[in-house]
């Protein structure tokens, strides 16, 4: 699969030169869609949005558009943003909850439930929660990535550093550093089981117990092929583990209780790292470095491809998915500077597309009942009425 | 019609034809020989630390090359397995590993290139031939100074790098700072002639660094091999040759664990002993990659 700018590439028609105005042209375009979502927004925004946290010249700027007492207000809380080099914190009311800025030499990740530190020069781990608290510390031999759940927090790092899992409240450490012969790059919680799973750099997949730290199955791939775990996550109602695999990817399903195959789809010869790979109800979806595949969770077969060709020109960087238990999607690709966002109706038909001047976009549904949507980017978070009419970013 | 002689004496003309593809063998030879070595990554190389060291809780899994800014080739042609580069994802920083690339050769061979530069390592394409450059050396994630962090291994393990990428000079020998024992949590470093007493067991332990010509001064480098011997008797070889997986784990290709080989400290260990009596010598012998060597006796008399 080639590269939008390799593509025009590929035609030889175009001199750098033209090129270059093509590239500027589309960037231009797509800064009037920009403009034009903006002002469609504004025309109903007062319906649509219900509130909204603006960054202005690193400051937050909030707007409440409707009361708390508007019963699409969102139950669902806290809300959680990402800036390069902040974290904050919102209630269900948006009023800030925390921020924590941090220093080129400080390392951070975070989620909903809160988040974790690290200096490049120091050996351990802080633990936070969302009003800013510390938990707990721990020794760490190297910064480790992280992933969280509501009662777990995850660490893992580089080859041999290991693996760590933490209770959240307590900050416990259940699962203490264990040692792996190869490199993890990526993981899962189960929070049900209290299990979890990870992918290694060589491919194979293992399955961890979080209640007496054993190994409940570890799966290996295939003898040569080229393979490395890129990402994986457990599908809603914990049936099933979703994986992206292989310099030549393929995503593939296994048993949550066994680890055997349930089934395998190549996505094509693609080259990508960190992968996001979304569970639903109905469906999954993978990332590719073109956007996003939407598969049938039961069979594998790929029923929609989200590609939005975004003016960049590069691979995608970053995807979100969120389906509702009516069966609508909302889902969101980034890539360079510009994000699209995505609303499909039960039969997957697109039902709006837009456009967003930001480099990464997380979709969340704040409230299920509702359908009340978060919208978290580099310009902001909105929170709006609904799926039909997101976004409605600023 | 042609006579016996004809055939069992080659001509001039064979004997030319002979000696030229004796010497076109010849000349193939060293080639041949050397068609398992591999490229070093970078141009300037600066060993600054070697395979097996301590690292706190585990093994160096690989060699380091200090310097910041020099640009990073393969080892050889192969395909991208992976890569992280922290440029590409707008809400993650690269940890422990920094920005890293891990490359497939043949036969299953794998080569890593860890802490590289932020937006250098971004490939273009799937697979790498061994001119393209494919990072910059840099300090990202667990680094303390711009160094490329190279291992080479299987899907699982490691082999020492340089045992297969082209010769580096090296004439110094490894020095043995110290021969110790080690009882309650103590260590307790050894005169050439002791005596002690009250002594059941204990662990024998050594403190060993490589100097190399280039980075004489650091002393940094740890050994290729250490011997230790009890009465001219050998006890234990630790032989920093690969890393392979044993219980999910990595140890050395006997099979013991970074515990096993190094105290909390970083000493090496030469195993535990008990209930030795009398007029004992310990010898331990440190030799390098390049096969320069050292050794340390001491004498004690257990009472």
């Amino acid at each position: 699969m080639s590269l939008p700018h390799e593509r025009f590439k590929a035609h030889g028609e175009l001199s750098p030169l033209s090129t270059h105005l093509f590239s500027m042209t589309k960037i231009l375009l797509v800064m009037l869609l920009v403009t034009i979502s903006t002002r469609t927004v504004s025309s109903s925004g007062s319906i649509a949005t219900i509130s909204r946290i603006e960054t202005r010249q690193n400051s937050l700027v909030r707007s409440r558009l409707t009361s708390a007492a508007d019963p699409a207000w969102p139950s669902s809380a806290p809300l959680h943003a990402l800036w390069p080099d902040t974290i904050t914190y919102f209630n269900k009311n948006l009023d800030l909850l925390h921020a924590a800025r941090f220093s080129t030499n400080e390392f951070f990740t975070s989620d909903r439930w809160g988040y974790a530190t690290y200096t490049k020069t120091g050996n351990t781990i802080e633990v936070f929660n969302t009003n800013g608290e510390k938990i707990s510390t721990h020794n760490a031999p190297a910064w480790p990535r992280a992933t969280g759940s509501s009662k777990w927090l995850l660490l893992y790092t580089g080859d041999q550093s290991g693996l760590a899992a933490l209770e959240r409240a307590s900050g416990t450490l259940v699962a203490p550093y264990q040692q792996l012969a190869s490199l993890v790059t990526a993981t899962a919680i189960n929070e049900q089981e209290q299990s979890i799973v990870f992918g290694m750099v060589d491919g194979s997949l293992e399955k961890f117990s979080l209640r007496d730290t054993k190994t409940i199955w570890r799966q290996h791939p295939p003898e040569g092929r080229l393979s490395a775990i890129k990402g994986l996550t457990i599908q809603s109602g914990d049936s099933s583990i979703l994986v992206v695999s292989g310099s030549r990817p393929e995503t593939f399903s296994r048993y949550s209780n066994s680890g055997k195959l349930l089934w395998s789809t190549p996505t094509g010869g693609d080259l990508r790292t960190q992968v996001m790979v979304h569970a639903g109800y109905r469906y999954t979806a993978s990332q590719t470095a073109a956007g996003l595949i939407l598969y049938d969770l039961d069979s594998g077969s790929i029923v929609r491809r989200l590609e939005p060709n975004l003016p960049s020109g590069k691979r995608v960087t970053w995807t979100s998915f969120q389906e509702t238990k009516t069966g609508e999607i909302l889902a969101s690709i980034s890539s360079g500077s510009f994000s699209a966002i995505y609303h499909l109706g039960p039969d997957l038909a697109i039902r709006n597309v837009s456009f967003v001047y930001s480099p990464w976009m997380e979709c969340t549904l704040a409230d299920n009942a509702t359908q009340v949507v978060a919208l978290a980017g580099q310009n902001g978070i909105e929170i709006c009425r609904s799926l039909e009419i997101a976004p409605c970013l600023p | 019609m042609p006579q016996l002689g004809d055939r069992t004496m080659p001509s001039l003309t064979q004997i030319r034809l002979l000696a030229a593809i004796l010497i076109i063998f010849a000349m193939i030879l060293p080639v041949s020989a050397n068609v398992q070595k591999f490229k070093w990554p970078i141009e300037k190389v600066l060993l600054t630390a070697t395979f097996g060291e301590s690292r706190g809780d585990h093994f160096h899994s690989g060699i380091d090359l200090g310097g910041d800014g020099q640009e990073i080739r393969p080892i050889s042609d192969g395909e991208v397995v992976y890569y992280f580069d922290e440029a590409e994802h707008p809400l993650y920083k690269s940890f422990g590993n920094g920005n890293l690339m891990i490359i497939q050769h043949e036969q299953s061979m794998r080569s890593y290139y860890y802490h590289m530069k932020k937006a250098s390592v971004i490939p273009d394409k799937a697979t790498v031939k061994g001119n393209d450059i494919i990072g910059i050396t840099a300090n990202t994630g667990r680094s303390f100074g711009a160094h490329l962090h190279l291992g080479v291994g299987g899907k699982k393990g490691y082999i020492n790098p340089l045992s297969i990428l082209s010769e580096y000079p090296d004439s110094i020998k490894p020095e043995i700072a110290s021969i110790m024992l080690f009882v309650d949590d103590r260590a307790i470093t050894v005169p050439q002639k002791y005596r002690v007493t009250g002594i059941d067991s204990f662990r024998l332990l050594c403190k060993t660094w490589d100097s190399q010509e280039n980075i004489r001064k650091l002393n940094t480098l740890g050994p290729a091999e250490i011997l230790f011997h009890i009465d001219d008797q050998l006890v234990r070889r630790i032989h920093f040759d690969r890393l392979v997986e044993k219980n999910g784990r990595l140890t050395l290709s006997d099979g013991s664990s970074f515990e096993d080989i190094y105290t909390k400290s970083g000493f090496l260990s030469g195993g535990e002993y008990r209930n030795l009596i009398g007029l004992h010598r310990f010898k331990v012998v440190a030799s390098d990659f390049r096969k320069n060597s050292s050794s340390k006796t001491v004498e004690i008399t257990f009472k």
